[in-house]
């Protein structure tokens, strides 16, 4: 029987510079008002110049390996961006795996999603695992929205932030991986979208329309395969697009303030922002969390994690 | 057929019951402080519960309850509805 793979950790790397979305009201026609209640940004995370998308990966895995994880037993590397490294080619995975000096018959490659990229990872790495043997891997989310916003649009300058973030899955895990729902709507594709100016540009009402009618589907979904009615999930973990779409997705849940938002310090972090929220906002008490994901595509995806055991630990390096 | 107190209702799960109430027919949303995030929420309620399907291009017209009232008579008034 393969072992079951699940979550044993969770690290991050948040760029220390920030963007000052207070001192940007003016140039961008918006209230202090208005970005606190509607938008929810006050900074948003800058990676540096001399970064680059590996970069931002390996020092996320840095401090999860520095936990005392050897690469050495590391047998694959996944990493979820759609702006790597250069030009696109090597796969960042590559890069992570030189860094890292991780083993030659290490898995690694790369998962071209945006901000459902997590959940979808968990299920294809947790899939790639049981399946070959494999006891332990990474699961890195790094996608730098600084490299293709333009910092004059006033649809994204002031949304999205960069971070990287390191899942450590394996057999001994904290969180079990549950059933995931999956939803794509490609008829909407050209919402979040990177043109031949190689920048950014969103259609917001498509994006929250999608969002707000199938992100709490879904949710629901993946709690009922999983045999888990609403009530009883202890932390809504959603991906954090904007303080309005999480407070309408949590009201129309049912959520209350089991499905909060957290990221007003440092942006939306596109794939990253799920993990940021295991890592930083759950409490040793909460023992099921239902996460979602969900953007680019446009794409939803959502799952439930369950705390192996009472006495579990917390999900982040110490 | 949707009517005003169709719309009132969207407006008042997204913008509170004083500002439902209160906003006459032919004001806009705009100047009644409902800014595009919720004037996109309330347009995505009629959706939702009355399938009335405002496209971008309609967006300007659909900015009052008298707006969106006559949108929804046309939009009835194409499709031979009654």
């Amino acid at each position: 029987m393969p072992k079951v793979i699940g979550i044993e950790r969770v690290a991050s790397y948040l760029p220390e510079q920030r963007l000052d979305n207070l001192a940007r009201t003016t140039e961008f026609g918006v209230t202090q008002e208005w970005l606190e209640s509607k938008l929810g940004f006050f900074q948003v995370a800058r990676k540096g110049v001399e970064e680059d998308t590996s970069d931002l990966a390996a020092k996320a895995c840095a401090k999860l390996l520095d936990s005392g994880v050897p690469s050495e037993s590391l047998e694959c590397i996944v990493v979820v961006t759609q702006n790597p490294d250069g030009f696109g080619l090597p796969h960042v995975a590559a890069a992570v795996h030189s860094a890292l000096r991780a083993r030659n018959d290490c898995v690694c490659f790369d998962l071209s999603m945006g901000c459902a990229g997590y959940v979808y990872g968990l299920s294809v790495v947790k899939g790639l695992m049981e399946s070959n043997g494999l006891k332990r891997g990474l699961l890195i989310t790094a996608d730098p929205y600084s490299k293709i916003v333009d910092t004059s649009d006033r649809d994204t300058a002031m949304i999205f932030g960069d971070a990287a973030t390191a899942t450590l899955l394996g057999s001994d895990p904290v969180w079990e991986i549950g059933d995931c729902d999956f939803v794509t709507d490609g008829s909407e594709r050209d919402a979040l979208l990177v043109g031949e100016d190689r920048q950014l540009s969103m259609n917001g009402r498509a994006v929250f329309n999608f969002c707000a009618s199938t992100v709490p589907e879904s949710v629901k979904r993946a709690c009922s395969a999983n045999g888990v009615g609403l009530g009883a999930v202890d932390k809504f973990l959603l991906h954090q697009g904007s303080r309005y779409i999480v407070d309408t997705i949590a009201e129309r849940l049912g959520a209350g303030d089991r499905g909060g938002f957290y990221a007003a310090n440092y942006g939306n972090t596109v794939s990253s922002s799920v993990p940021l929220l295991l890592e930083n906002n759950v409490g040793p008490t909460d023992r099921l969390l239902a996460l979602s994901g969900f953007g680019v595509g446009l794409a939803c995806a959502s799952t439930l994690l369950r705390r192996v055991n009472d006495e579990g630990g917390e999900c982040h390096d110490q | 057929m949707i009517n005003e107190a169709d719309v009132r209702d969207a407006i008042k799960g997204v913008a509170g019951s004083d500002t439902a109430m209160q906003i006459p027919v032919e004001e806009t949303f705009a100047d009644a402080g409902i800014d595009s995030l919720d004037h996109t929420n309330i347009l995505l309620r009629l959706q939702e519960r009355h399938n009335l399907v405002v496209p971008d291009e309609a967006l300007d017209e659909c900015s009052s309850i008298n707006g969106i009232l006559a949108f929804a008579q046309r939009q009835e008034d194409a499709t031979g509805g009654g």
